[in-house]
């Protein structure tokens, strides 16, 4: 059984459909990279997938081990091992990243058993390690005044530190100089270490050098119209999204 | 207060045994109380902030025998530096010795000089004070911890006036705890509560007098600041507000002397019914003053805020900085807040700044944080905590910013 399966997913915003028939399936332990022209519905996907109100699911269903989430809210589906790293992480000011990591650890701990600190510091200094991330940067106010490299990295050390089953990377790739990249596709790679799957939503083929997908989908239109190994990724390198456009009109 | 007869008022002044001179002064507040208005509840044309389900003129003078009825219990650790007299009248002058009269007399007197321009509730306190509490903050004494001030409100009511004189370079910070006595008894009759502070700040002292309030819902107050502050001396007021079913807060910054500084800080938390009303004032009377106003808080359920700012530059206070801003974040559809800035600038050599802003919770960033797994309500909480953090982070003094910080955690909890 496929740990993610979307059946037949419609998803619209504002009375406008966006994702129009999403057929997809995640088995565990996969890498699977998302590629698509700008306005296919990749970002919707992800925060359909994620829950996100602004959008309404008309039709189809989202199962995660079996469970079904199509309704859910987004921590609870959070706590059923679900992560979204934002392609644009809102700015929490007032609230520091440590503050904001315990916060949301406590979350899916039971009531009255918070994690103790010492437990907490070691996991958060853990892992900023392994991103070589300086220790002052968890003072800071959550992505408030980061650049577009530090809102990534303090996404993929939310990765590491709440550690879901499946991470959705919303073009965590995109905007990075090539040391972030690394740092950023370390942190992914650490991730799967752990016997998990991600889905990386992305344009280029950059990250897919460091991360290699097992299975590449292609979305356009709001459906899924390709799936292949992770090679595929050379030919839509060459040949652009054009060739499977024409093929799905003829 | 229309039915106070001035029997009353005479049974209730004689009770307090003080000396002529007070009585003078209380009587002159009554007559002023029996002909001026009550405080406007309505600005413009949509803006209307009276307490809900109370109405002023059931406010009648309570019996002044009971002395232990909010008392305020002092407590600082440099007992030889600062000076204090306590009572339920203005009588303990004369009896405390060390010349507290000829001290405090001239600063009461002078301070009441404006007082025609002043509302009905004021003068009723005037008239009615039943608990006063003066400090003197010696030259050039710095205190290394804040004096703290404990008051319970409760049984009897409460008209409590604290006067701190800072003489010349003295440095303090004072710390004024109000809780209800009966907090979480439920009565259903509402109780009437007053205070004046007076803060006189000599040439180059430092004083700051942070007040954090969790009065229960029953309590309708009227609180009253006024600093005045000479060459280079600085003031500093920060209100915490959490509690009480209708605060009127007026305060006001006279920067008197050359280079004098005066800052405001009023943070507010307001739910179910509970209403604000924020008057706040900077008056920049000499060269080269600085002043800072900063009202900020979260309003739920039906509850409303008015933040009123005003800076006035005098013609002769050249070179001035003045800056006000207003915040709110509305946690619901029924709560409101409005901001009504003001700047008066009878100088052409200043810089003035004014800003507002009223919003409701950014909803991507509430998304954000339900997608780490937090459900609505702690989602909110950590928002409107991280709202007040940035407030809590200008404090100089971590001891006090901890405990405004812990004020606002139990609030939001």
């Amino acid at each position: 059984m496929a740990l993610l399966e979307i059946t037949d997913l419609h998803a619209s915003i504002d009375g406008k459909e966006i994702l129009k028939g999403v057929n997809l399936k995640i088995e565990l332990g996969s890498v699977n990279a998302l590629m698509g022209p700008n306005g296919s519905g990749k970002s919707t996907l992800a925060n359909v997938l994620m829950g996100h109100p602004k959008y309404q699911v008309t039709r189809g269903k989202i199962l995660l081990d079996g469970e079904d989430i199509t309704s859910m809210a987004p921590d609870e589906r959070s706590k059923k091992g679900l992560f979204l790293s934002f392609q644009y992480p809102s700015e929490i000011p007032g609230v520091t990243i440590s503050n904001f990591l315990r916060a949301a650890l406590n979350a899916r701990r039971p009531e009255g058993n918070k994690i103790p600190i010492p437990e907490f510091l070691r996991l958060l200094e853990g892992n900023l390690k392994k991103l070589k991330m300086d220790r002052k940067f968890i003072t800071r106010y959550l992505n408030q005044g980061f650049s577009g490299g530090e809102k990534k990295r303090a996404e993929i050390l939310q990765l590491l530190v709440m550690d879901p089953t499946l991470a959705i990377l919303d073009e965590t790739d995109s905007g990075l100089d090539i040391d972030a990249l690394r740092v950023v596709a370390e942190g992914v790679n650490m991730f799967m270490g752990r016997q998990k799957c991600i889905l990386i939503i992305t344009h280029y083929k950059r990250i897919l050098e460091y991360v290699k997908p097992d299975t590449l989908h292609v979305m356009i239109g709001g459906k899924i119209v390709l799936s292949g190994k992770g090679d595929l990724v050379d030919h839509l390198e060459e040949k652009g999204y054009g060739w499977i456009e024409k093929d799905e009109k003829s | 207060m229309e039915q106070i007869t001035e029997n009353q008022f005479e049974d209730y002044a004689k009770k307090l045994k003080e000396p002529k001179w007070a009585f003078q002064s209380r009587e002159r507040s009554f007559r002023r109380m029996q002909s001026s208005p009550y405080p406007p509840s309505r600005y413009g044309l949509n803006i209307s902030i009276a307490p809900y389900g109370f109405d002023f003129s059931s406010v009648m003078p309570q019996d002044p025998g009971k002395p232990e009825s909010g008392r305020m219990l002092v407590k600082h650790s440099s007992k030889d530096k600062i000076e204090i007299v306590q009572g339920n009248n203005l009588g303990i002058l004369e009896q405390s010795g060390n010349d507290a009269l000829e001290l405090w007399k001239p600063i009461i007197e002078n301070l009441g000089a404006d007082k025609t321009q002043q509302h009905k509730l004021s003068h009723f306190h005037d008239a009615f004070a039943n608990s006063f509490l003066f400090i003197r903050i010696p030259k050039f004494a710095e205190l290394e911890s804040p004096i703290e001030i404990f008051q319970e409100i409760g049984e009897g009511q409460t008209l409590s006036d604290i006067f701190v004189l800072a003489e010349k370079g003295a440095k303090a910070s004072l710390l004024l705890y109000k809780v209800s006595k009966n907090a979480g008894s439920q009565k259903n009759a509402m109780a009437y509560h007053s205070e004046k502070i007076a803060l006189i700040a000599h040439d180059s002292s430092s004083v700051e007098f942070v007040s954090i309030q969790d009065l229960s819902r029953e309590i309708v107050q009227v609180l009253d600041r006024i600093a005045v502050a000479g060459k280079d001396a600085s003031v500093t007021w920060t209100d915490v507000c959490i509690g009480s079913s209708y605060t009127r807060m007026d305060i006001e910054n006279r920067l008197c002397g050359e280079g004098a500084q005066g800052n405001i800080k009023v943070l507010f938390l307001g739910a179910g019914t509970q209403r604000l009303d924020i008057n706040t004032k900077s008056i920049h009377a000499a060269p080269r003053t600085v002043s800072d106003i900063l009202t900020k808080g979260v309003l739920n359920g039906e509850a409303k805020a008015l933040s009123r700012g005003l800076v006035r530059i005098e013609a002769d206070a050249s070179g001035s900085n003045g800056y006000e801003k207003q915040d709110a974040l509305l946690l619901s559809e029924m709560a409101e807040a409005d901001a009504i800035p003001n700047l008066e600038i009878n100088n052409n050599d200043v810089r003035c700044t004014h800003g507002s802003t009223v919003g409701q919770l950014d909803k991507e960033k509430l998304f954000y944080l339900r997608s780490r797994g937090m459900d609505e309500e702690s989602a909110k909480k950590l928002l409107v905590e991280g709202y007040f953090n940035p407030v809590l982070d200008m404090f100089k003094n971590k001891n006090i910013s901890k405990k405004v910080h812990e004020a606002i955690l139990k609030a939001i909890d």
